[in-house]
């Protein structure tokens, strides 16, 4: 290159210096190529670090994050692949689970244990309004041993002072087209919430059938949560969803607004009823 | 006072004459047999219940029946369905207490209007506050005294300010202590057949046996009241009267919860329920019933006055008229509503300066000097309540000259 420098003519001159210069520029270029991912890297690692910073203060989640990482420490030290294959399975599920939670969305299935975190928030001193739709399907919905203690919760509740107003949707054989009222097999249900002060509306299942969305068990804690739940044929818990994310809160009452214009009051019924009055 | 004009009764009525027999038999009774087992008997079911000689002893008793009795004969003079349940207690603010927690059961936001008790409006307005509910009041005060709204605009204000601040109940007075009337019915009936309405409390103490809001149409789920005043039973008894069945569960749940917590505490309303079924446990202390025995005795004289006088509320009215013409020339200027919305209570103001300057006890003592008993306000206000029975002329004159000295 250095003869070219000195005895090739210009023209081959100016072609060398440019290779040249494009060489150097390549070089430079994966360099901060290079630097970047570097930088990345670090960067990834630093957020690691700082995990455990954000939750020292959280000293209930500290502490569980410390119990997993001391327990998975301790499965690395197991050997046997089966273990480790099917740990692998059971920790991603945890991990999905563990993501639904840090999106505000708690899930009880199978179990009645949700029940404890419903009248929770019931009992919560902040909570001044409390909606909720009860998809009424069997006669016995909510007249079981827990459903009774929830809905003493209910009553509790009212008498404190939180305004409770229910949207019930009630199948056609339990009020039935050209009732006044719903059978007396689900009426004494509704009429105890109505004579406990909560605002209490209906509404025939099969008047719903163009709405989409609305047919479900819901409750709204005021703007701070919503509660779905869903039930099998007799009336017994499959699943209860909470979740405390302001987009779902949000869109739960849209639904639930929607739903109460096709909703009676209970106290208009009972006008409209014979001696209402 | 005997020979001077008695119109106080918007603040405290004259003891009507039957309420003055009972409790004048009454205490005879209880001078002679103290808390014997008749007493108790007479209590419970009346005079009639007890043997012979005991009723020849006390016939000033004739008309007690009994609390259930009594409360049947008040659903009458309200014009309540029979199966209506009514409360009776010693203060009409532990009714009210009830009512506003009724309120705020169902409702984020109650509208109420500036011709409230405001006493009653402090009591809401502390329920709304604990619960986070809101308390919404319409301005109609300055309009109706000053004669610039009728029913129709009243309606169509109350309707629009119901609608703009998403109002879902009403607390009203149905005549206001100022004397304003509204139109209850037409008020709930309007803002119903556009709106969601959970609750209505009438608040009835200037109404009562005066000018007679007719609560069978059922446009109300509580009507409040007292005895003290326009029926004359002199000493004081609360009085809630439920409005339609429908509010019937709910306001026996409530009272229940209230009385059981201790909220609501007043032995009288616990006695009488006691009196008039088993099923309620009597208080744990001693009680005084003479309110439930001139109440009685009172609601007798309103009774026959009502088949004698049917045009009485008429009368208060045409002498409402009267004073106006007698006293608008004598240094006095009354506050005259619309004539849908007057009632049997003048308001008028001082014109001079220095008059509306006196302190209310003075003012009040001045015209008791002329012999007149009104109520007086700060400002130079003056209440003026209109008797049942036409002004004779020298009551006028003798009214006119009050005013006149006192201007």
């Amino acid at each position: 290159m250095a003869l070219v420098g000195v005895f090739a003519p210009p023209e081959a001159q100016v072609a060398v210096l440019g290779a040249f210069v494009s060489i150097l520029g390549g070089l430079f270029l994966a360099y901060m190529g290079q630097e970047a991912e570097r930088e990345r890297r670090r960067v990834e690692q630093l957020e690691r670090l700082t995990v455990p910073l954000t939750l020292a203060p959280e000293h209930d989640l500290f502490e569980q994050y410390l119990a997993v990482c001391q327990a998975l420490t301790e499965l690395a030290s197991q050997d046997d692949p089966i273990l480790k294959e099917f740990a692998g399975l059971k920790l991603a599920s945890l991990a999905e689970q563990v993501r639904g939670l840090a999106g505000g969305v708690i899930e009880f299935s199978a179990t009645e244990t949700w029940r404890t975190v419903y009248e929770k928030l019931l009992k919560s001193a902040d909570l001044r309004e409390y909606r909720s739709v009860a998809w009424v399907r069997a006669k016995g919905y909510w007249q079981d041993q827990p459903g009774r203690q929830s809905m003493a919760a209910n009553f509790e509740a009212a008498h404190r002072g939180v305004l409770i107003e229910r949207v019930v949707i009630l199948r056609d054989d339990l009020w039935p087209k050209n009732d006044l009222l719903p059978t007396d097999e689900i009426r004494p249900w509704i009429e105890e919430q109505h004579n406990h002060g909560l605002w209490v509306a209906l509404v025939r299942e099969s008047d719903l059938e163009s709405e989409s969305g609305v047919l479900a068990d819901v409750g709204l804690y005021g703007d701070r949560a919503v509660g779905i739940q869903d039930l099998d044929e007799r009336a017994r818990t499959v699943r209860f969803t909470l979740s405390f994310d302001r987009q779902t809160v949000r869109l739960a009452r849209d639904r639930w607004d929607r739903l109460y214009l096709f909703a009676t009051p209970y106290r208009t019924l009972l006008d409209r009823s014979e001696g209402g009055r | 006072m005997s020979e001077g004009l008695y119109l106080d009764t918007a603040r405290l009525g004259r003891m009507s004459s039957d309420a003055r027999r009972a409790v004048h038999a009454f205490t005879d009774l209880i001078g002679e047999e103290g808390g014997s087992l008749y007493s108790e008997r007479f209590l419970r079911h009346g005079l009639a219940a007890c043997p012979t000689p005991f009723r020849d002893r006390y016939p000033g008793l004739t008309s007690w029946a009994g609390v259930g009795e009594l409360k049947s004969a008040l659903r009458g003079l309200v014009g309540t369905p029979s199966e209506l349940p009514v409360l009776l207690a010693h203060r009409s603010a532990v009714l009210m207490r009830l009512a506003a927690r009724l309120l705020f059961h169902p409702c984020r936001n109650v509208l109420v209007t500036d011709l409230g008790w405001p006493g009653y409006h402090d009591i809401l307005s502390d329920v709304a506050r604990r619960t986070g509910r809101t308390v919404t009041v319409v301005p109609l005060r300055d309009r109706t005294l000053g004669g610039r709204a009728g029913a129709h605009e009243v309606v169509e204000e109350v309707r629009r300010r119901y609608s703009a601040a998403k109002c879902d109940g009403l607390f009203l007075p149905a005549v206001s202590n100022l004397g304003v009337r509204l139109p209850l019915e037409a008020i709930v009936r309007s803002v119903e057949a556009d709106h969601e309405v959970r609750f209505v409390v009438v608040d009835g103490a200037q109404d009562f046996c005066h000018a007679g809001a007719d609560l069978g149409a059922g446009f109300c789920d509580l009507y409040l009241s007292g005895c003290h005043k326009w029926l004359g039973a002199y000493h004081p008894l609360g009085l809630a009267c439920y409005g339609r069945r429908r509010s019937v569960g709910v306001i026996e749940t409530t009272l229940g919860h209230l009385a059981a917590t201790g909220e609501i505490d007043d032995p009288l309303l616990r006695f009488s329920a006691h009196l008039e079924s088993a099923r309620f446990e009597p208080p744990a202390e001693t009680v005084s019933v003479v309110p439930l025995i001139t109440c009685r005795g009172a609601v007798e004289d309103e009774t026959r006055a009502r088949a004698d006088r049917p045009g009485r509320q008429n009368h208060r009215l045409d002498n409402l008229r009267a004073t106006v013409d007698r006293v608008r020339s004598t240094g006095w200027e009354p506050l005259l509503p619309d004539p849908a919305l007057r009632s049997g209570i003048l308001l008028l103001r001082a014109e001079r300066p220095v008059v509306r300057g006196l302190p209310p006890d003075t003012l009040r003592s001045a015209f008791q000097d002329a012999h007149v008993a009104l109520t007086a306000y700060p400002g130079g206000y003056v209440r003026v309540s209109m008797p049942d029975r036409l002004w004779a002329e020298d009551e006028l004159v003798r009214l006119e000259a009050a005013f006149r000295s006192n201007a």
